[in-house]
Parts: C-alpha cells; structure tokens; sequence
C-alpha cells in the first residue's frame, strides 16, 4: 500500500486537514508571510538599497571628477605655452636640478664685476654624486640640496657688502652663511641651492593648480636676477695674446 | 467526496477570531506588495543607472586631458620649484643688509678692521684714530631703532689702545 494515501498523524497533509479550518492555521500562514516578507527585505531590499545608493553617489562623483577632468582640459587649453617655458626656464635656473657650475661662476663673476670686489680664489665642496645625491630626493619635497663653495674676496666692506647684495639676486639662488673679514679680504662661506626633479603624477581628477599671481611676482623678481654675462662669448677674441680675466 | 471530512475533528470555527487576523492579513499583503514593488523598482533604478556611460566618457575626457601631459608635468615643476624659491628666499639670512646698516651707523673716522659673520652673531671691530668717534659709534648703535637695523643684542667684548699708532678700537658683538 502507498504510504502517500494514508493520513498518518505525521503527515503534512493531515495536518493540514486537520487545521485548515482552525483560527490558527490562517494565523501561521500570515505570520509566515510577515516574516518571509522581513526576510526579503534584510536580503534583497536593503542590499539592493545600499546597491542603489553607492551607486547614486558613485554617480555623483563620476560626474564631479569628469567636471573636474573638463576644466582641466580648459585650462589647459588656455594656458599660455611658451610663458609656461619661460617660468620652467626661470625657475630651473634659480633652483637647477642639478650642480650647475656654469650658473655659478657666471653669478660670481657677474657679481664681482657688478661690485667691484674681486673674487681671488673659491673652493667648492663638490658632495656627493649624482646617483647618490638622486636618492635623497623626495625625502622632503621643499629641501634643497646645496653645493658649499668657499670664496676670498678682495676689497673693502662696501664692495664685499655690494658683492654679496649682486650675489642674492642671482640664480642659482645662493645662501650665505659665513663671512670672515677684514678691511681688504673677506672669506665668504656659500651654499648654492639645486634639486633634481621630483616625480610629477599627474592626477586627471584634480584640479590643476595655476602659477598663482603671488608665484607669478616671484618668478617675475627671479627672471630679473639672472646672470647677465659681462661679457659675450662670442664677441672674445679668437687669438688674443693676453688672458681674459674672469674675476 | 472531497467535501466528507473524515477526520475527528471537533475544533469549533470562531469567526470572530478571523475578523481579528484581518489587520494581520493586511499587514501580511501590505509586505508583500511593498516587497514586490520595492524590489522591482529597485531593479529598475540600478539597470537604469548613467554610471558605464559616465565612465566612458570620464575615460575620454582623460584621454584629451593626457594630450596636455607635457604641459601639466610643465606646470607642476614650476609649482614645485617655486615652492623651494619661497622657502630658499624666506630662510637664508640678508647679511648684505646687515652690513649696510652696521656701515650706515659709522660716523666719520671711523673704519671697519673686520668683522666675522655667522649664523646669528656678528663680530665686528671697528677702529678710530679718535675716541670721540668711537663713543659717537657706539651710542649711535645703542640708540639705534633695532626693528630697523635688525641688531637685537650688542655686546662691547673688546676697547683696545694701539700707542704705536694712537688709534683705538672697539669689538662689539651683535646679534642679529
């Protein structure tokens, strides 16, 4: 005989018939869909709420960096080029990324020229080299490094002062840090700055920050302080008996 | 024969009871229809969601913004060195400047011999075939506006006679 016809006392069947009748069973069946209905709702509703919600503000975002993204691509647009070459140039030769001897005898001796102190001997510290000097970089993004030079100045203490005030505004930018003298010869103690380079990452989402108008009177006051050479090296003569002197 | 209940049953049937459960009932479908609706609502607002369009155009606006790459690396290294401009030109000290105001207060006749610059002390000696001038010097030095000349503390370390030439000199220590 098929155990599925008889209504046993375990059945389910026979407790439905059993019940379907009774307050009891239409109350089981409501409170079951309540709670099945709070199930879904901890389940489905609320993540898919969540879902909804992350993504509006995703959205939101989205929208807010591609604004962002748009007038950067404005900007840039209008962004003056070859000014932007002239400030990298000006600012480079203030700060260079890296030992600019050049820059540095055509300060002093433009210095010494412009202020009548002749400059007798110098001595720089080279450091270390570049690779090793390289490494450092990043560990604080407004440092420097410097290359300490040692200068003997001759002339008197107006001309020393004058040298040192042509020296402050010259690129490389300079710093002076030790000065020993007497009335006809000074020991100048010096520390030329430089910096390599620092690794640019280029965020599309940021706005991108313009040369505000108090860099601009900076930048301004360093393209006046260039070092004006004294004299052309093309204009020296080709074969000249006599030693051009450079101090 | 469906209808024959056979079954001992002898639970009586309140009605009342069921008039009771219908705040329940409504309930019960009022769940069910908030969850049918809410579910399928949902659905609808998150397939319907602008975000893979916004990323793609994001992604083409970053395209034309790399154009400019040069230029934004350009930018940033100005930024970045002007950066280092403003604190070289904030921190190094102006000794130019305190040597023109150290030579400003000189009265006639009097000379630097030397003087010694470094960190925040200068040393100076001047020297004077007068004693006059060096009392002149150093009261204008004292009596000088120190916000003007920058000179905080000074210190007379040294007065010195030299009989071969009859010149004094005086040593003072200036902080600056």
């Amino acid at each position: 005989m098929n155990n599925k016809l008889f209504f046993g006392k375990n059945d389910l069947r026979y407790l439905y018939f059993r019940f379907k009748d009774s307050s009891l069973y239409s109350i089981s069946i409501i409170l079951a869909t309540i709670t099945i209905c709070f199930m879904l709702i901890a389940s489905i509703i609320i993540p898919l709420a969540n879902n909804y919600f992350s993504l509006r503000s995703e959205v939101i975002a989205k929208r807010e960096q591609i604004r962002v993204v748009n007038e950067n691509i404005e900007f840039m647009k209008n962004l003056n080029k070859d000014e932007l070459e002239d400030q990298l140039a000006i600012v480079t030769s203030a700060v260079p990324a890296q030992k600019d001897f050049g820059g540095i005898i055509d300060a002093l001796s433009d210095s010494s020229a412009k202020s009548g102190a002749s400059v007798n001997d110098y001595k720089f510290v080279i450091g270390e080299i570049a690779s090793g000097s390289a490494r450092k970089v990043g560990e604080k993004k407004t440092v420097s490094q410097t290359i300490d030079m040692t200068i003997s100045l001759e002339g008197n203490t107006l001309k020393v002062r004058n040298f040192l005030k042509e020296l402050s505004e010259k690129s490389p930018l300079v710093e002076v840090f030790e000065i020993d003298g007497s009335s006809e010869y000074t020991l100048v103690k010096l520390k030329f700055h430089y910096k390599p380079y620092p690794v640019i990452t280029i965020k599309a989402d940021e706005a991108i920050a313009a040369v505000s108008p108090k860099k601009r009177e900076v930048i301004e006051k360093l393209s006046k302080w260039k070092s004006t050479p004294i004299f052309n090296v093309e204009d020296l003569p080709t074969s000249s008996s006599s030693a051009v002197p450079l101090f | 024969m469906n209808n024959i209940n056979l079954l001992d049953y002898k639970s009586k049937i309140n009605v009342s009871k069921h008039r009771n459960n219908s705040s329940l009932r409504i309930i019960a479908v009022g769940l069910l229809f908030l969850v049918s609706a809410a579910s399928i609502v949902l659905f609808i607002l998150i397939s319907l969601s602008p975000l893979p369009e916004l990323s793609k155009q994001k992604k083409a606006a970053e395209f034309n913004l790399s154009l400019s790459s040069s230029e934004i690396v350009k930018l940033g290294l100005v930024n970045d060195r002007i950066q280092i401009i403003n604190n070289i030109l904030k921190n190094r000290p102006q000794y130019d400047q305190f040597l023109n105001n150290l030579q400003s207060l000189l009265p006639s006749g009097v000379a630097i011999d030397s003087f010694k610059v470094e960190g925040d002390i200068l040393n100076v000696t001047v020297s004077s075939m007068s004693l006059f001038n060096i009392n002149q010097f150093l009261d204008t030095i004292q009596n000088a506006d120190k916000s003007q000349n920058g000179f905080s503390n000074i210190l007379l370390s040294n007065l010195k006679i030299d009989k071969s030439d009859n010149s004094f000199s005086v040593t003072l220590m200036i902080s600056i």
